[in-house]
């Protein structure tokens, strides 16, 4: 009763202080700073724009004034000199206990007229895309726990120092923190600038959401730990901090409170399910050799479940096995989650999972019995984990609104055995989902599904391998065109770029890009005959595309009104997806090169003729701008570098930075020197027609030999170099 | 005036705020060498004389920070309370504030000397790398300019309000963090971050260490501007509010 009445009183005091009304001023200002100078959201997803951004910059600007004020209310009494009468009006304590609730209900109620107040701009702005709930939801996740931790932090630091500066110092010190390079990889370190990278319009997706409620939830408990610490800390009786904290340990509760929620915070750091604990580097040997198919499987299939809501996926794996494997068996699935049993013949099978995380993934080890033609059955399930590698592209995930997963983020990869007559039984398949979705498969539409009468439909259908390479789902329409040269297409993207792809052309770019390559390298031979080649739209919060045979995929922001609109944007989102589909003519699924001498790519090649597309379509100027002029400036960084003038220091780098630097150096040879090379060979043959007919030659003479990877020494010789003519100095 | 000195130098050094900044000094300090300085400077050596000034750069900012925080102390209330205590006593103004100054560099030059000594046992360990001499002069043109400049406007802001003094930190903050990188950048973090991007590549492979002039006139824009501010606070006596 007491507490209350303290509440009450503080309450009421509190709001009817200038400094609180100024400070409350403030921070329903602070959310302009996300328009204008603090754009945490790289993409140009109007929600981003207009909810991310915006909730992003109050939520971190707001903290730090409410610390501000907690410090600043913390020492009113003893600044005031009533700090003894107080002490002896109410029990110290219980009084700063009530002083800090109050604050707190303040901060809540900023929180709720920040929402109404900027909700008419999101409304606006966004129109037909603006969603409600995902609105609230920023300032519910994002900014009211931001700023609760925040005063806790504040709060506590000043009731344990007892001093404005050294409390501030502190408060800086951690602030610090939150957006130091730590935290740059450590996302979960990022306690005032709660990591939100990308947005997508066209399929929404609550990930970073989710994320930021788990870490809220963490940095709350952390925060309230330290903040009942300092309640221990109280000074009383005018005793210093070592006094005052030996009567607070008198109350049992108190320690044992701070303790308990400084442990759950760290506990729920550790068993944290939304990134891998693995290498910052995909590890792709470890991906390439973990398959030995020996053994046989036959009647494998997949039966999968997904919670949109709570985005999990529960799954079982079923299959016949004619002979088992003697000795260690193993198969790879997603680090997220759990085997929940595994059975042979109706008997339970003993397995153990070694948490070694590669590329956001866990090995299970089992053995089976010698006596073979029985059934395995493995069920699972879980929240999918996104590689380590991957981050903060988002790679993996279950919503309402989209789905995205690949093969061991739906069904275990079974290391040493391949299913029995491959191509002609197939894979049983069967997957339940919300009934607003486009499914598919590789690209491929999924059709034949039943419904089940409570929002969901089940899909089934038969795959002719066990490999799954990816599943997506959202609501996606298609369209079926050709181009001048007689290509056929089939461009899936979102519902919502209806109007778009018609506004801008997209089709017509699409048909220019590709009848631009196939007059000047030939038709692409990853076209498979009778298929249309595939173009497929992928989420902004993937942040990146890909191309694999017959397929190119990009992300949104690519056709995105705002990328379209912006005569400024070169070399990024759009021509992104001329680089995915300038890779059906150079890459795995086009030309394959010996990349093994670390300059010589793929990459290099698309990004060359990315650069001679664009300087046709833009002009000279555009391309110089965007493209050479770039090359040149990332090459002369990298023959600048320390490390890579004086590689013998190299080992002197944390691990870290030296695959940082590795990773940079793979990056700048494919995409930046390659193409350098590929620009002086052309000077040196005799210009753009004469590179051209080199391409072409070799494109055509690989399709004709078959499939080879392309050296650069194969290169150099159609083109009549030395490697010392392509140097660059 | 010795006595006098000693004491306020003891008062400073044993306050917990000073040993609190100091360890926050030395923690900052050795984040910035194994997180910035271990990359190199623009593209130059770790241990090279630029990437030596761009570390002192990024940390003189907390440097001068604890070094306003310890000055507020001097112009607080309940520094005030005694002020005519101290007033009434031999000592005259002009040398209470010299005095004082004297304690803060002292105080300053402590920190100085560990961050030093942080950076001098990086490169060693680290990199093998020990001669530290040819770093000495340039870190010297980096800090003493610093340290008289902010110190004086330290005096004139607390005469005036000693939360002024506050009012200075995030100013001294933004000035050091924000990524100024002309020659009147008064840290140097950002002037040595950007200035050997624009020299000719020498013989090793880097720029050499080249004192550019108006860098020098910077200095030393800096340094008589802090000495003529705290001339003046030494030369104007306040007026003492008696209550």
């Amino acid at each position: 009763m007491r507490f209350f009445s303290l509440y009450r009183v503080e309450l009421r005091r509190l709001l009817l202080t200038k400094q609180i009304w100024l400070i409350s001023a403030l921070c329903i200002c602070s959310p302009l700073l996300g328009y204008t100078v603090y754009k945490p959201i790289i993409m140009e997803a109007m929600s981003g724009l207009y909810i991310g951004n915006p909730v992003l910059a109050g939520t971190t600007a707001g903290a730090v004034l409410w610390a501000v004020i907690a410090i600043v209310e913390g020492d009113r009494q003893r600044r005031s000199g009533t700090d003894i009468l107080a002490d002896s009006a109410a029990p110290p304590t219980m009084h700063s206990a009530a002083k800090t609730t109050a604050l707190m209900t303040v901060s809540t109620m900023v929180t709720a007229l920040c929402s109404l107040i900027y909700l008419p701009c999101a409304a606006v702005k966004l129109g037909y895309l603006f969603n409600a709930g995902f609105y609230f939801a920023h300032f519910l996740v994002y900014m009211l726990p931001t700023w609760w931790i925040s005063i806790l932090f504040a709060d506590g630091f000043y009731r344990i120092t007892r001093r404005v500066e050294l409390s501030a110092v502190l408060y800086a010190a951690l602030a610090y923190i939150s957006f130091s390079r730590f935290a740059e990889r450590n996302w979960f370190l990022q306690w005032l600038n709660p990591l939100a990278y990308s947005y997508s319009d066209g399929f929404p997706d609550i990930w970073f959401l989710r994320m930021g409620a788990y870490t809220r939830l963490m940095w709350l408990c952390i925060s309230a730990g330290v903040w009942v610490f300092s309640l221990i800390c109280t000074r009383k009786y005018q005793k210093g901090l070592i006094g005052s904290f030996a009567h607070g340990m008198k109350k049992v509760y108190l320690p044992i409170s701070a303790v308990a929620l400084a442990v759950t915070g760290t506990v729920l750091w550790n068993v944290q399910p939304f990134v891998g604990h693995g290498g910052e580097e995909f590890d792709l040997e470890s991906e390439y050799n973990f398959w030995d198919a020996r053994k046989d499987i036959t009647n494998l299939s997949y039966y999968i479940e997904l919670n949109p809501l709570l985005g999990t996926l529960s799954g079982r794996l079923e299959c016949f096995v004619p002979v088992p494997e003697k000795g260690e068996n193993v198969f790879r699935l997603n680090a997220g989650y759990k085997i929940k049993s595994m059975t042979f013949g109706g008997e339970p099978v003993s397995f153990l999972t070694v948490k070694e995380d590669i590329n956001g993934q866990y090995d299970t080890y089992f053995e089976l019995p010698e006596k073979g033609g029985q059934k395995l059955v493995i069920e699972y399930g879980g929240f999918a984990t996104v590689a380590q590698c991957y981050m903060p592209a988002i790679f993996k995930s279950v919503g309402e609104n989209y789905i995205f997963l690949e093969h061991t983020d739906m069904v275990p990869m079974l290391k040493n055995y391949g299913h029995y007559g491959y191509g002609s039984r197939g894979v049983s398949f069967e997957i339940t989902l919300p009934d607003g979705l486009t499914p598919f498969i590789a690209h491929e539409p999924l059709t034949g599904y039943t419904e089940n009468g409570d929002g969901t439909r089940t899909y089934r259908t038969t795959l002719s391998t066990e490999y799954i390479y990816n599943f997506i789902a959202g609501n996606y329409v298609t369209d079926n065109f050709s181009s001048d040269e007689g290509i056929d297409f089939r461009f899936v993207y979102g519902d919502i770029y209806r109007s778009v792809v018609e506004e801008y052309g997209v089709r017509q770019s699409i048909c220019d890009i590709f009848d631009y390559c196939t007059k000047h390298y030939g038709k692409p031979n990853s076209i498979v005959n009778g298929k249309p080649f595939t173009l497929f739209q992928i989420s902004d919060i993937q942040k990146r595309g890909y191309a694999i045979e017959g397929v190119s995929t990009w992300f949104e922001e690519s056709i995105s009104p705002n990328t379209l609109n912006d005569p400024n944007k070169g070399a990024t989102a759009t021509e992104i997806f001329i680089h995915e589909m300038i890779h059906q003519w150079w890459g795995g699924v086009g030309m394959w090169c010996d990349e093994s001498d670390g300059v010589w790519s793929a990459e290099g090649l698309t990004v060359y003729s990315t650069y001679r597309f664009v300087k046709e379509k833009y002009g000279e100027l555009y391309a110089k701008q965007y493209y050479t002029d770039d090359w040149k400036k990332c090459v002369e960084e990298q023959d600048r570098n320390f490390y890579n003038r004086h590689p013998e220091y190299l080992e002197k780098l944390p691990d870290s930075y030296r695959e940082q630097l590795s990773a940079t150096n793979e990056g700048v040879n494919k995409y930046k020197r390659m193409p350098l090379m590929i620009l002086k060979a052309e000077e040196l043959v005799g210009g753009e027609e004469k590179m051209d007919e080199i391409l072409s030659r070799m494109y055509s003479h690989y399709k004709e030999v078959g499939q080879y990877p392309v050296t650069y020494k194969e290169f150099l010789d159609y083109c009549g170099l030395t490697e010392e003519d392509l140097r660059l100095d | 005036m010795i006595k006098v000195f000693g004491y306020e130098l003891k008062r400073l050094l044993t306050s917990g705020l000073f040993i609190a900044m100091l360890a926050v000094n030395a923690v900052f300090a050795w984040y910035i060498l194994t997180t910035d300085i271990i990359v190199g400077i623009a593209y130059t050596a770790p241990f090279s004389v630029w990437s030596s000034c761009a570390y002192i750069g990024k940390t003189l900012p907390l440097s001068i920070i604890t070094v306003l925080l310890l000055q507020a102390g001097y112009y607080g209330k309940r520094q005030k309370r005694v002020e005519i205590l101290i007033m009434s006593s031999p000592i005259t103004h002009a040398q209470i504030v010299l005095i004082r100054t004297a304690a803060l560099g002292v105080c300053f030059l402590i920190i100085c000397l560990i961050q030093g000594i942080l950076g001098a046992v990086f490169f060693s360990v680290f990199f093998g790398y020990n001669e530290f001499a040819v770093f000495v002069i340039p870190a010297i043109l980096e800090i003493i300019p610093c340290f008289a400049f902010t110190t004086g406007l330290g005096h004139i802001a607390g005469r005036f309000h000693f939360g002024l003094i506050y009012a200075l930190l995030p100013v001294v903050f933004i000035a050091g963090y924000v990524g100024i990188t002309g020659a009147f950048d008064l840290f140097g973090g950002g002037f040595f971050s950007a200035y050997p991007l624009t020299l000719p590549v020498g013989a090793s492979g880097e720029p050499d260490f080249t004192v550019n002039p108006l860098w020098l006139t910077a200095r030393l824009f800096y340094l008589l501007a802090g000495i003529g501010i705290i001339a003046v606070n030494v030369g104007v006596s306040p007026r003492i509010k008696r209550a």
